[in-house]
């Protein structure tokens, strides 16, 4: 059975290997992209730093690059908790040594943690939730950050979220989507060690999470998911192994094990656009399932705020069934589908990033709504259903807006938004846009 | 300071709560030889009493008609670890004593200390017992740098050549720039530490380096640029500009070490590094309080290919 895993996981390395190869060569949105490695809170701003380091050699070794490449623009968004460390220090000068030389080669991971300092480590990651974890300051400082590469750079960020860093990254992808257009088009979150429940902005919650890291001992935490084949874990169990602190490195065990590895730089390669020569983008509604929030659509009751719609059926409550765009799902701001708002409009935006340099725009949008969509591109009106209280508005076949006008698209982020009036009874729209340029 | 730990669980238990019995004034290894003997029922039998006692009565013979076994040879320094320069002769005394008296001894020095060590006196014809007795190593390196010579002194009995327990254990570096001294236990009795010769990098620090790169001077060199950066990172903790500023400073020393070591070794030697740094708690408690000062901040985006720019020296003009 061993000598059959061991084969499994040759050919899958191999496989992983061979499908790498094509890469060879930084990824033409490398220079459009910028990752932030935000560290959890068992790593000094030194440590934090090298391990974004060791990110980029891993990243730049994953695509057969050299390791000092400067494919990849990076970056350190900084986190720390004082008092959690103080706590660690203490433990270890009662419990151990007053010579604490030793406890700054536990915590580069040079030598292993002592089980009674692991408890205690325990005992402050199970204490420190988002609330007590998070500096409002701090958050703000990397919220802003964040913005000023997407709308002022023009760039896509990549946070790549280790532990604790990941109740920051959730944090800023909320604060930002309320004050910019947020997709996975300008912001993606590579989660890793995952503490909290959810990944921010993604509703499949992608993430990488090794058996019997010490990470899992915090509750509600998400799930592991990720063989220790090739890590500092020494069991592939559902809680902490009895190393769990040296498993959860990052660096040290999760970019250096099999699959753990394969899983964060291959989530990092594909969230840089690849593409060269045509390219197309596809956005829908409807990303997740029913009841929960598309975080692709947003939607906004006051014109300054913008909240995440909600995934809603196609069935209004005692009315017929409106026809579905294939692979979408109707989207409203209101979950329960109430009726309403009478004769006024909802405004709902998706975003899309063009990269610089792009050529050769287009926009095509399908639509169906109850009761008329009017569709936006940068603020500029680019198509309107009939407007009165018909069925043909959301029954097939869906109405279609384009525009080949290269002057409404941007570098960076554009912006589609619908707005959707109500006459009479319920309200919601689902639609499927389709983006076509080229790169040089 | 409160007690952190959960007391039913980790608190290590005292040999009182261990054996309430026990007067606190008794001897540790009276406690546990009390509790075996306590435990161990089946020594209750006659005849395994009657066992122990005979061979009780034997080892106690042993003892009395062999003597006292021999015990080790004491040095002081119990190492010797002399750093010195190219051709420049250094003289180091030591002292030892043995608690037996010998006759016709020798020092001897393992093959590779010849020519680098030599021990004078060189034997002695008699060495009474508990009699501090000082010699002198003399140390001549010749004019090879960067080099490292790694061995023992034995004191050995001219008759059969059995060495007397215990060698003294000597390391001589060689290297161009002069070293300080061990500053010790006095070394750790401020945050700063002591500084002899003003380089801007503490004594045991600078000792640490040439020890363990003494082979090569960019290592040297950048190790000396991120140690010091990271001293300045522990004296101005209060002060949240000035420990942004050394963190910035200290990333581009990784950086140039990065490029002088490459990505691995970089890590690993400076990690180590730090650990030494921070081998007291009011140091560990100085850099916990200047790295707080950092949330927020961010890294400064030095690219792979500007990583030898960092560098306070030019790595390309220095050899090895």
């Amino acid at each position: 059975m061993r000598k059959r895993i061991g084969v499994v996981a040759f050919l899958v390395s191999s496989l992983l290997a061979v499908s790498r190869i094509a890469h060879a060569q930084c990824p033409v949105g490398a220079s459009q992209t910028v990752a932030f490695f935000v560290n959890g809170i068992d790593t000094d701003q030194e440590e934090a730093n090298k391990n974004k380091k060791s990110l980029v050699a891993s990243v730049n070794s994953y695509l057969n690059l050299p390791e000092d490449s400067d494919c990849i623009n990076s970056d350190l968004a900084y986190n720390t908790n004082e008092l959690s460390w103080v706590d660690l220090l203490q433990g270890y000068v009662q419990a151990v040594s007053s010579d604490t030389s030793g406890f700054w080669r536990i915590m580069s991971r040079l030598q292993t943690m002592p089980t009674v300092l692991q408890n205690l480590f325990s005992d402050i990651a199970v204490t420190l939730d988002k609330i007590s974890y998070i500096s409002d300051s701090d958050l703000r400082i990397q919220v802003e950050q964040y913005r000023h590469e997407i709308q002022d750079n023009k760039k896509k960020v990549i946070i790549v979220s280790h532990s604790q860093g990941n109740f920051y990254a959730n944090e800023a992808q909320a604060v930002l989507s309320s004050l910019l257009p947020i997709s996975k088009q300008n912001f993606e979150i590579v989660s890793v060690a995952n503490p909290d429940s959810f990944v921010g902005g993604d509703p499949n919650g992608v993430h990488t999470t090794l058996y019997g890291d010490v990470i899992l001992i915090v509750p509600g935490r998400q799930d592991p998911n990720t063989d220790t084949a090739g890590t500092l874990c020494n069991n592939n169990g559902q809680l902490p192994g009895t190393d769990s602190f040296q498993c959860h490195g990052f660096a040290n065990s999760y970019l250096v094990g099999t699959y753990s590895r394969e899983k964060i730089l291959g989530q990092i390669v594909n969230a840089i656009p690849t593409n060269t020569g045509p390219t197309t983008l596809t956005l829908i509604s409807g990303n997740g399932p029913l009841g929960s929030r598309d975080v692709n659509t947003q939607f906004t009751l006051d014109n300054i705020t913008w909240q995440d719609a909600y995934v809603v059926p196609n069935i209004p409550p005692g009315y017929a069934p409106y026809s579905i765009i294939p692979g979408t799902q109707f989207v409203n701001w209101d979950p329960d589908m109430t009726i309403g708002p009478f004769g006024s409009a909802r405004r709902y935006r998706t975003v899309f990033n063009l990269l610089a340099g792009f050529s050769a725009p287009s926009l095509t949008v399908q639509v169906h709504a109850d009761n008329v969509a009017t569709v936006f591109l940068n603020g500029v009106q680019i198509g309107q259903q009939t407007f009165d209280e018909v069925a043909g508005n959301f029954s097939d076949p869906a109405e279609v807006f384009s525009t080949l006008d290269t002057s409404l698209f941007r570098d960076g982020v554009n912006t589609i938004e619908f707005e959707i009036y109500n006459f009479t009874g319920p309200t919601a729209f689902d639609y499927k846009a389709t983006v076509e340029y080229s790169l040089p | 300071m409160k007690n952190i730990f959960r007391p039913t669980q980790n608190q290590p238990l005292t040999n009182q709560e261990i054996y309430p019995n026990i007067s606190p004034g008794m001897p540790s290894h009276a406690f546990s030889l009390t509790k075996g003997l306590k435990n161990m029922r089946v020594l209750h039998s006659p005849g395994v009493l009657i066992t122990i006692a005979v061979m009780s009565l034997m080892l106690i013979s042993t003892k009395l008609i062999f003597g006292e076994p021999r015990l080790p040879l004491v040095w002081t320094p119990k190492q010797v670890v002399e750093f010195v320069q190219p051709n420049i002769t250094k003289t180091v005394s030591v002292t030892f004593k043995t608690n037996t008296n010998l006759n016709n001894v020798t020092f001897f020095t393992t093959p590779a200390l010849r020519g680098v060590v030599s021990v004078n006196p060189r034997s002695y014809s008699s060495i009474t017992a508990n009699t501090l007795y000082t010699v002198s190593l003399t140390i001549n390196p010749g004019s090879v740098s960067q080099s490292k010579y790694e061995g023992t002194v034995h004191l050995k009995d001219s008759m059969n050549y059995a060495t007397n327990a215990l060698p003294l254990p000597v390391m001589v570096v060689v290297h161009n720039e002069p070293v300080p001294s061990d500053p010790g236990e006095a070394g750790k009795q401020t945050l700063e530490g002591i500084d002899s010769d003003n380089d801007g990098v503490r004594d045991d620090l600078q000792r640490w380096i040439v020890l363990n790169y003494y082979w090569s001077q960019k290592r040297v060199a950048s190790l000396r640029q991120y140690i010091g950066v990271n001293e300045e990172f522990l004296i101005d903790a209060g002060d949240k500009q000035l420990s942004i500023k050394h963190s910035q400073d200290r990333e581009r020393a990784i950086e140039c070490a990065d490029y002088v070591f490459g990505l691995s070794e970089m890590i690993k030697a400076t990690d180590e590094l730090k650990s030494q740094l921070l081998n007291t708690e009011a140091r560990s408690k100085a850099y916990i309080k200047a790295n707080s000062q950092l949330g927020g901040t961010f890294s400064l985006r030095i690219l792979p290919s500007q990583r030898k720019d960092q560098c306070k020296f030019n790595p390309d003009l220095v050899v090895n």
